[in-house]
């Protein structure tokens, strides 16, 4: 019963955690207690009661938001890759790769981005029309279009995973940690596939796997979000009465 | 000023169970559980009973007094008693005008 206890955020556990269990232990829950209590722990997460003012509980949505965004979007890229391998080999992510993208920019912080909304903007927009353009083969020099693309990514998807990790309050070791763990990979598959040391054959599989580590850290940073959320709820509440 | 229960949403009728049981006085949950279910005929989930308990603080309709072992009582505030007392006089009315014209109907 402790296992259910835990579904619950913890400022609802710190003021309410002992006499619940004190109730169960007094009668035991029958199956439909455990799915009322399911029900009850997911509406203590979605419309939290306890220890949140209203302004706060605002951002704490908003983080719940975003986390469900950059896991949306994790889960999509691995859906993107995996689907693209099987469906179209060679032929990268498609446009569910631009979707998982543009859901993961959702959990970047507004205070970063809306100073600079019109380059952001742009420079995504930019992006997204050069990928159609080379998914689709609309134009005859569309495949040239995808060094730069590359480029704009390469820069831009590290520093939103860097924005989206400090959002979700990681430190700033775990924040670096983070990227080293995901973003020299397709780098360095991608240059020793460029230079010609590994066979096709081999390379667009293993640039496939290095790439999915970028998927996982925005599943990571998606959970951190929502639950890092939470605590910093009870913190600046100064704990559950 | 009386808080209505209907924003409570699905919350609203155990919240209502809820004071009319603390109206007799302070009870923890267990004991608030089972006279619910004594004075309505309907069983109340444990999660439910604190989903509402949890709403029916916030709203400051009703407190938490010194914990006795691991149980807290609960009771009734002011501002819960006279909530609980407009939601019943509101019920009891409604009863009373349905009562009335079933029976103009009958005769």
């Amino acid at each position: 019963m402790k296992a259910l206890l835990r579904l619950y955020p913890p400022a609802w556990r710190a003021r309410y955690g002992l006499e619940f269990e004190d109730l169960i232990a007094e009668r035991p829950p029958t199956a439909r207690d455990v799915l009322d209590i399911l029900v009850s722990a997911i509406d203590a997460r979605i419309a939290p009661q306890v220890g949140a003012e209203p302004s706060i509980r605002q951002a704490h949505r908003s983080d719940r938001l975003a986390g469900a965004a950059a896991i949306s979007g994790g889960l999509m890229w691995f859906g993107a890759f995996v689907l693209g391998a099987v469906t179209q080999p060679g032929n990268g992510p498609g446009l569910l790769g631009l979707l998982a993208l543009g859901l993961m920019l959702v959990s970047l912080p507004g205070r970063y981005l809306r100073p600079h909304s019109h380059a952001v903007a742009l420079g995504f927009g930019a992006v997204l029309v050069s990928m159609v353009v080379i998914q689709q083969e609309l134009l005859p020099w569309g495949p040239t279009l995808l060094v730069p693309v590359v480029i704009v990514l390469g820069a831009i998807g590290p520093g939103a995973l860097f924005l989206a990790a400090t959002r979700a309050r990681f430190s700033t070791r775990n924040r670096w940690r983070l990227l080293l763990l995901t973003v020299p990979w397709p780098v360095i598959i991608g240059a020793a596939a460029g230079s010609g040391l590994l066979p096709e054959a081999v390379a667009s599989p293993l640039l496939i796997i290095g790439l999915l580590p970028l998927g996982l850290a925005w599943i990571v940073t998606g959970v951190r979000l929502t639950t890092g959320a939470i605590v910093h709820t009870v913190v600046t509440s100064g704990g559950a009465s | 000023m009386t808080e209505p229960l209907g924003e409570l949403g699905r919350f609203a009728e155990p919240s209502l169970f809820i004071l009319a049981s603390l109206g007799e006085g302070p009870k923890h949950g267990y004991a608030i559980m089972t006279d619910v279910e004594a004075i309505s005929g309907q069983r109340m989930g444990p999660g439910t009973l604190y989903a509402a308990l949890a709403r029916l603080e916030r709203r400051g309709l009703i407190e938490a007094l010194e914990p006795e072992d691991r149980r807290r009582p609960y009771r009734l505030t002011g501002l819960g008693a006279t909530t609980l007392r407009s939601q019943l006089q509101s019920l009891s009315e409604f009863a009373q005008t349905g009562l009335r014209r079933l029976e103009g109907a009958d005769r």
